[in-house]
């Protein structure tokens, strides 16, 4: 027998009257809520960053150095200025279960933002390795307001990373944890003992809204009309942060040493703000 | 997502055929349960919620709930990051054709302790109003809360039903899709996330 809801409500039988506590008692609780809503709202300000090593110092930078020697200021191989990063990475360097050496920077790819990344690089002459290496990345982060931690987050590619390998710049794009699916949105040849300069346009969003637009040497990268790449940039609402050095995964091969530098790493609102 | 709000708008449509099925008078038991859950949103993430509810006595409509949400695998025992629930529910009774109604107001409490430089997140206390029905359907048994929460910046509303079949008189397993709506109050934006959980009760008087 169906019943309607109406009638469902007129024949309900109420075993006591609503006592005058429970609407006081609902009126204090409202008036003493105190919790943050656990989800990043959108369109939130991020630091706008300068890394140009001119202070001589990596202090400005979250370090994932497994030695000291992995990261090194010089001054004889600069993009401008006087001072650069020099980059190694060899076999069992390993820090954060990865075999890095990497620059962080936090608060910088948040949710419901567009920002503009630009810096430089070069990849040394002496690189014969044809193992992938990622050159920068913008990494997830668990969602820490829903109670997520770094410990029980299911390991997956960065959801946009450049990555160097055999001679080629690659952009590479995965869209979910689970069913990884890294695909490169762009990709050019680049020669080794050389200056590069790069710069991304990145709207992060954990929807279909998110883009990314990179030039190299200020010209596009991305092959389509607008030169911009549609999609997901986000796994979640944490954001991401940025990472710049090497990072050639858990790998155990045995292989050459790895030699780069990157200098001019600046983080803003405009191209102009973040170019080399 | 989509097939989440199906699952939730067929449930209330349906709500006329649940009426039809008899239950039984008010359950003097008690409950504590166990659930795990792993797939939250667009990626696993493991989840652990230990839990009580019962009611104050076998004549009084009160019933009363504890939840102890944990994240991570080794979550329960990690100390950092756990949400804690408890509300009180005001039992309605049950109409003619056995379904019963409540509604109740509660506290939840997030505790995060964080050690991660990177995070941002914030422990807090929030309030909570509770409605919900509960209907059986031979012995399958739908629990079907409405959690609302009211924090300093937004509210959120989460649909908390729990498809139960007991196995023994001790024993029940239980499937609880979660799907939650997150708003801000200055309508900046809002966020839906659902998580999806199985667990086990055991039932004592």
């Amino acid at each position: 027998m169906s019943v309607t809801a109406s009638s469902y409500l007129s024949n309900m039988t109420f075993k006591a009257p609503l006592s005058s506590w429970f609407v006081t008692a609902l009126l204090f609780l409202l008036l003493t809520s105190c919790g943050k809503l656990p989800t990043p709202e959108p369109n939130q300000s991020f630091d706008h960053f300068t890394g140009d090593f001119e202070d001589s110092s990596l202090v400005k930078f979250h370090g994932l150095i497994p030695h000291p020697e992995n990261a090194v200021l010089v001054n004889d191989n600069v993009r401008r200025g006087n001072y650069a990063v020099k980059f190694l990475l060899r076999p069992g360097d390993i820090t954060n279960n990865g075999n890095r050496v990497e620059l962080g920077v936090h608060n910088c790819a948040k949710y419901g933002t567009e920002v503009y990344y630009g810096w430089s690089f070069m990849i040394d002459t002496s690189w014969s390795d044809t193992h992938y290496c990622l050159i920068s990345q913008w990494q997830n982060l668990p969602n820490y307001q829903q109670g997520e931690e770094w410990n029980n987050t299911f390991p997956a590619p960065p959801p946009l990373a450049l990555v160097y390998v055999d001679g080629a710049l690659k952009v590479q794009w995965n869209e979910k944890v689970v069913n990884e699916n890294v695909q490169t949105i762009a990709e050019r040849p680049i020669s080794k003992g050389v200056w590069y300069d790069v710069i991304f346009r990145i709207y992060w969003s954990d929807q279909g809204d998110g883009y990314v637009e990179a030039w190299l040497n200020d010209v596009p990268m991305i092959d389509n009309s607008d030169h911009r790449f549609t999609g997901c940039t986000l796994y979640n609402r944490a954001g991401n942060y940025f990472k710049f050095g090497l990072y050639r995964g858990s790998d155990t091969d045995e292989y050459a040493p790895l030699i780069a530098w990157g200098d001019e790493l600046r983080i803003g609102s405009t191209y102009e703000e973040v170019r080399p | 997502m989509k097939w989440m709000c199906s699952v939730i708008l067929t449930l209330l449509l349906c709500t006329d055929v649940l009426h039809a099925r008899k239950i039984g008078p008010r359950s003097p038991y008690k409950h504590i349960g166990v659930a795990v859950g792993s797939i939250r949103n667009r990626y696993p993430y493991p989840v652990t919620d230990a839990c009580f509810h019962s009611q104050m006595g076998y004549q009084s409509p009160i019933r009363v709930y504890a939840r102890l949400r944990a994240y991570g695998i080794r979550s329960i025992a990690n100390g950092h990051d756990y949400d804690l629930t408890i509300h009180g529910c005001y039992e309605f009774g049950s109409d003619s054709s056995g379904m019963t109604t409540y509604a109740g107001l509660g506290l939840e409490t997030m505790i995060r302790i964080q050690g991660d430089d990177r995070s941002q997140a914030t422990s807090g206390v929030q309030p909570m109003v509770v409605m919900g029905i509960r209907a059986d359907h031979g012995r399958l048994y739908l629990n079907f809360p409405l959690w609302t929460k009211f924090y300093s910046n937004g509210i959120s509303i989460s649909a908390v039903p729990e498809f139960g079949y007991p196995l023994n008189k001790k024993f029940d397993v239980y499937l609880r899709p979660e799907l939650s709506w997150l708003s801000f109050y200055n309508g900046s934006g809002h966020e839906w996330r659902y998580d999806m959980l199985i667990g086990c009760y055991y039932i004592f008087e």
